[in-house]
């Protein structure tokens, strides 16, 4: 042991008193508090420090290489030093102490990794409990990649005494960090040598995200870590084999015994990982094998005819392991199972059905793939106004993507559920999955083709979960238990409850909740992102007081949003009234604009089903509103909007016009019309006007496109018969009211979404601001 | 004691270092005489337990090669090559390697530091770093951690590489007062490092012991093959460059000393007393003649 000390004492004393690798630590500790420094509030810390890592600790490794190297080539296998070969001193104990020493070192960039964030995250107000985890990951991840980079630099040195290491190391520093990923892992989604990425902190990655990102991960990273670890231990004792190969050593046995242990241990610490990825795989095989997956050419894009399901009464379970249980109670009108004899459900095939029963009587099942066919001819229920069924079922959820992340899962209180996994029986056959044979991948089937929900109510009751969940239903507050059968005195409960027509989707984690009492909406979203949800929230207040102050029939379309920033397969859709932002990468780039947009005027997505503008000037509508908005609050003029200055997403339909669907320029002509308005005083002729065509809905709702076409054409003649005494009962009222109740009725006959010609904006125009004001 | 029993060594490319070495070292200074490539530096490097012979053994005191751990713990080792890191002091070093030989008493050790530093007449530059050492300082350096721990055995190769004339005489006489009791392995192709202090000589060349023994009995090997004489400038040129020892110049033209079975022709020689060097080079003469004959 004093031997081992000394010696340690020699190799720190070479590195701690070398200025110039002392320096490097300072360096490296100045730029990284430099660069949060910078990092602006409303960006999220840990998003920007791991963006950091991702490159600067890459970087730093360059340095690990290199010490590695030259902490061996100072002196072991270099005539000029052979004395210290005559020394009664192990190699097993100079490579050991030369290692530890380096570690020392490099453990001055891990911890300056860690503490610099922990101050910099105290800075920001973030739970100390969470701050200290995430330090943590830092910590540990820049270790693991240091032990292993620094294992193999001195293996390398080692076994190539010339001074052509130095080259071979810089290959193996760039081929084991960016090459790597980005030509091997990425290029061939062989996301399972990230195992042998010198770096634990993945460029572009999506552990590189606050939410669901390394704490998905986590499992990941536990056996790659230990495997990481063990392996650089192999690479050292295969050092030390090496060098006493080369010396005469009575003991052999003993050493070629450690060696053996050490390849042993390697291959046994592999194995949990292995085993990890080798469930994903083959859970990702088997479904792309799968030929009831349809390939991504061969399937329909028309949404799924599906019968309806009145109620939904769903009780989850988290049980140990991540294991789900679920309680799924259905009540299906008994009108849209007439004359079947078995009913189709859509599960996902990670979920196993136990049992299913109605009104006490167990049915017959069979489940294939994802879908679920109950046989329930003869049952008493037939008769009934409704037929309830209670669907058990569970099983686990950790869906890989098959490209580094994960289309759900249920992981250690992180939770990612989208109601398109069908997590929940679904009505009808639907396609949860679709595959692309050709590039052997598979996706969500919702990604291709849109799931078809059914406008139900919905009682989503969650146990067994310590983290905040999170659906796009209100969750009751203050909830007891007591007089629930499924839950134990005392057992923690989420309880959501509210009706829905987009299905419902799940989600957990750190979550925190920003509110205004001014504003019938809030904002969820992870700690390191509350700055930009307050400014946010802040900025949607603003305009909601605007509109809401002239809007007369604002009926608010979403009434929260979720800022889930991620890395994970999520995209920004709009659930329920909650607007779901996956894409807010970083500061305020107008979120407060969309989320009013959404919340004013509703979705917008058939837009792109809108061929002739003179024929639905429903965009320039929406655009108007926002004109207005620009023109009045912010007090730009009509050539500042004109050049495209204010927020372009709000205004494009009028400042940049498509030619082929609007050759006439008509949103430029509307913009003028108004503008001219705007300009002589009659801002209120021009709210009245925009406010007719609000109450008639400016939503523009997807739809398929044959359905929609005759749905339309069935709705304009109804419109058209209509439209005249709509437009008589509010000319004679000039109520706005009249017209939304008109509308209303409309809505009741099924005419929803219809589209706005130019002639009724023209005809309205006039009719308020008569003639003389006209286009 | 240090026996060496048919102790081979080839190297990868199928250079034989070794070739059936057997010799028996006892107390004292020893010296390894011979050619540059004799196998000097293999032999020693086996003996220091650097490397591993190809086959054969050697036992130091009774143990074996094979229990290479336990040799290290008794021996001293001063290669050719000898560099140290530039950045510790002389006193910092010897400290390092006297811990590494087992010293754990500090006042032992620095006391055992201050002694040696004085004998390699470094006691000044002790604190300083290496860096602003000579190369004969560093050799003295050297030669010091090769002392430290008074090892049983103290192997060096070509020690006095490198050093003034002044300093040579000091290192001889170093080696000579640390040999009482012990066995000093001195090899060198400098015959004068061994004249004035060695027991015993060993000469080595191609691989092979050429001679084992007394000083008296390599020095007589050059017995009436050692000739003098005059010779013109214009003879000198005829005569063989290899068999040629020494030429000085004098009055009457240059004095040769030449070895050789005969007298050389052309000049007017006589024989005369050998010195250690007349006998190690006819040694070898002798053995490239008769490598002659056989290739004839």
């Amino acid at each position: 042991m004093v031997k081992w000390r000394r010696q340690f004492v020699l190799e720190w004393n070479h590195i701690f008193r070398n200025a110039w690798l002392m320096g490097l630590p300072v360096l490296y500790g100045v730029l990284y508090a430099w660069s949060l420094s910078a990092v602006s509030p409303l960006n999220n810390l840990f998003n920007e420090a791991y963006g950091f890592h991702s490159l600067v600790h890459t970087l730093t490794l360059g340095i690990t290489m290199l010490l590695g190297i030259l902490a061996i080539r100072r002196d072991i296998r270099r005539p000029a030093y052979e004395w210290s070969n005559g020394l009664p001193l192990s190699y097993g104990t100079r490579i050991m102490t030369k290692y530890a020493a380096a570690m020392a070192y490099f453990t001055l960039f891990s911890l300056l990794a860690a503490v610099l964030f922990s101050i910099f995250s105290y800075g920001e107000i973030i739970e100390p409990g969470l701050t200290f985890s995430y330090s943590v990951y830092f910590f540990l991840s820049y270790e693991i990649s240091y032990m292993v980079t620094l294992a193999l630099a001195m293996l390398l040195a080692v076994c190539l005494p010339n001074r052509v290491v130095y080259l071979i190391g810089f290959c193996a520093w760039m081929f084991g960090t960016f090459f790597m990923q980005l030509f091997i892992m990425e290029r061939y989604n062989l996301y399972v040598l990230g195992i042998f990425h010198l770096s634990q902190l993945f460029v572009e990655a999506s552990r590189g995200y606050e939410l669901w990102g390394y704490g998905v991960s986590i499992d990941d990273l536990k056996w790659s870590g230990l495997f990481v670890s063990v392996f650089a231990g192999l690479l050292l004792t295969t050092a030390v084999t090496i060098l006493n190969l080369l010396r005469p050593t009575k003991r052999r046995v003993r050493l070629w015994a450690t060696a053996g242990l050490a390849v042993l241990l390697a291959c046994t610490a592999f194995v949990p990982y292995g085993l990890l990825w080798q469930e994903r795989h083959s859970s990702l095989y088997d479904k792309i094998n799968d030929d009831t997956i349809l390939d991504i050419n061969l399937i329909e894009r028309k949404r799924s005819e599906v019968f309806e399901v009145a109620k939904y009464d769903l009780v989850l379970e988290r049980t140990s392991h991540d294991g789900l249980t679920v309680v799924a109670r259905l009540d299906i009108p008994a009108l849209a199972l007439q004359g079947k004899e078995a009913i189709t459900l859509t599960l996902n095939r990670a979920f196993t059905v136990s049992d299913i029963e109605s009104e006490g009587r167990s049915l017959s099942f069979n489940q294939q793939g994802d879908l679920l066919t109950v046989l329930w001819t003869g049952t008493p229920e037939q008769q009934a106004d409704s037929v309830t069924l209670n669907i058990h079922y569970s099983g686990t959820v950790m869906e890989y993507d098959g490209r580094g992340g994960f289309y759900a899962f249920v992981h250690r209180g992180l939770v990612m559920l989208p109601s398109e996994f069908a997590w929940y029986p679904l009505p009808g056959k639907q396609h949860v999955y679709v595959k692309d044979v050709r590039s052997n991948r598979l996706y969500l089937g919702s990604m291709i083709k849109s799931i078809s929900f059914s406008d139900a109510e919905y009682r989503l009751t969650v146990k067994g979960f310590d983290s905040i969940l999170f659906t796009s239903l209100p969750e009751l507050e203050g909830q007891g238990n007591d007089d629930l059968p499924y839950a134990a005195a005392g057992e923690k409960l989420q309880i959501f409850h509210g009706s829905g027509k987009d299905g419902i989707s799940l989600y957990g984690g750190p979550f925190v909740e920003v509110n205004d009492s001014s504003l019938p909406g809030r904002i969820v979203t992870t700690p390191n992102s509350r700055k930009l949800a307050e400014h946010i929230l802040k900025e949607w207040s603003g305009y909601y007081h605007y509109f809401d102050s002239w809007v007369t029939d604002f009926q608010p379309k979403i009434h929260q949003a979720g800022f889930f920033e991620t890395g994970q397969a999520l995209y920004d859709t709009v659930e329920n009234g909650t607007y779901m932002l996956v894409s807010v990468n970083g500061g305020d780039r107008g979120y407060a604009g969309l989320l009013m947009n959404e919340m004013l005027l509703g979705t917008r997505e058939g837009a792109y089903q809108i061929e002739n503008t003179r024929e639905d000037v429903r965009l320039l509508l929406r655009s108007l509103i926002w004109y207005v908005y620009y023109r009045e609050a912010e007090g730009l003029s009509h050539t500042f909007i004109e050049n495209g200055m204010a927020d372009i997403r709000m205004l494009s339909s009028l400042v940049h016009s498509d030619s082929n669907k609007d050759p006439e320029n008509l949103g430029g002509r509307m913009a003028a019309q108004v503008g001219g308005a705007l300009d002589a005083g009659k801002i209120r002729e021009v709210k009245e006007i925009l406010n007719y065509f609000y109450s008639q809905g400016l939503e523009i709702p997807l739809g398929d496109s044959d359905e929609s076409a005759k749905a339309g054409k069935e709705a304009k003649d109804v419109k058209d018969a209509e439209d005249a005494e709509d437009a008589k009962d509010a000319k004679d009222t000039k109520d706005a009211k009249d017209a939304k109740d008109a509308k209303d009725d409309k809505d009741a006959k099924g005419t929803k979404a219809l589209p706005i010609s130019y002639e009724d904006w023209e005809e309205e125009w006039e009719r308020v601001m008569g003639h003389e004001n006209g286009a | 004691m240090i026996e060496i029993n048919h102790l081979y060594k080839m190297y990868r490319k199928g250079h034989l270092a070794l070739d059936d070495v057997n010799l028996t070292l006892r107390e004292g200074m020893v010296g390894l005489l011979g050619p540059n490539g004799a196998g000097k530096t293999s032999l020693m490097r086996i003996l220091a337990t650097l490397i591993r012979p190809s086959s054969g053994d050697a036992l130091i005191n009774g143990i074996s090669l094979k229990k290479a751990e336990d040799i290290r713990a008794m021996i001293g080792y001063l290669p050719q090559q000898f560099q140290v890191y530039p950045q510790l002091t002389g006193a910092e070093f010897l400290d390092y390697v006297a811990v590494m030989k087992g010293m754990s008493d500090s006042r032992k050790r620095r006391a055992e530091i201050s002694r040696l530093l004085e004998k390699v007449n470094l006691t000044e530059k002790g604190n300083k770093r290496i860096r602003t050492y000579s190369g004969g300082m560093r050799r003295r350096l050297g030669i010091a951690q090769a002392l430290l721990g008074s090892p049983q055995v103290l192997i060096v190769d070509e020690p006095t590489a490198g050093l003034d004339p002044e300093e040579r005489v000091r290192f001889r006489n170093l080696l000579t007062r640390f040999s009482l009791g012990r066995i000093v392995l001195l090899s060198t192709h400098i015959v004068a490092d061994i004249e004035s202090n060695c027991r015993q000589v060993a000469v080595l060349d191609q691989g092979g012991v050429r001679f084992s023994g007394d000083l008296a009995v390599l020095q007589a090997f050059g017995e009436g093959k050692v000739w003098e004489g005059i010779v013109a400038d214009r003879l000198f040129a005829e005569l063989d460059p290899m068999s040629i020892v020494s030429t000085r110049r004098t009055d009457e033209g240059l004095l040769c000393r030449i070895i050789a079975e005969d007298p050389p022709s052309g000049m007017a020689a006589a024989t005369v007393r050998p010195t250690l060097e007349d006998g190690y080079l006819a040694l070898l003469r002798s053995r490239q003649e008769e490598g002659a004959l056989r290739s004839w």
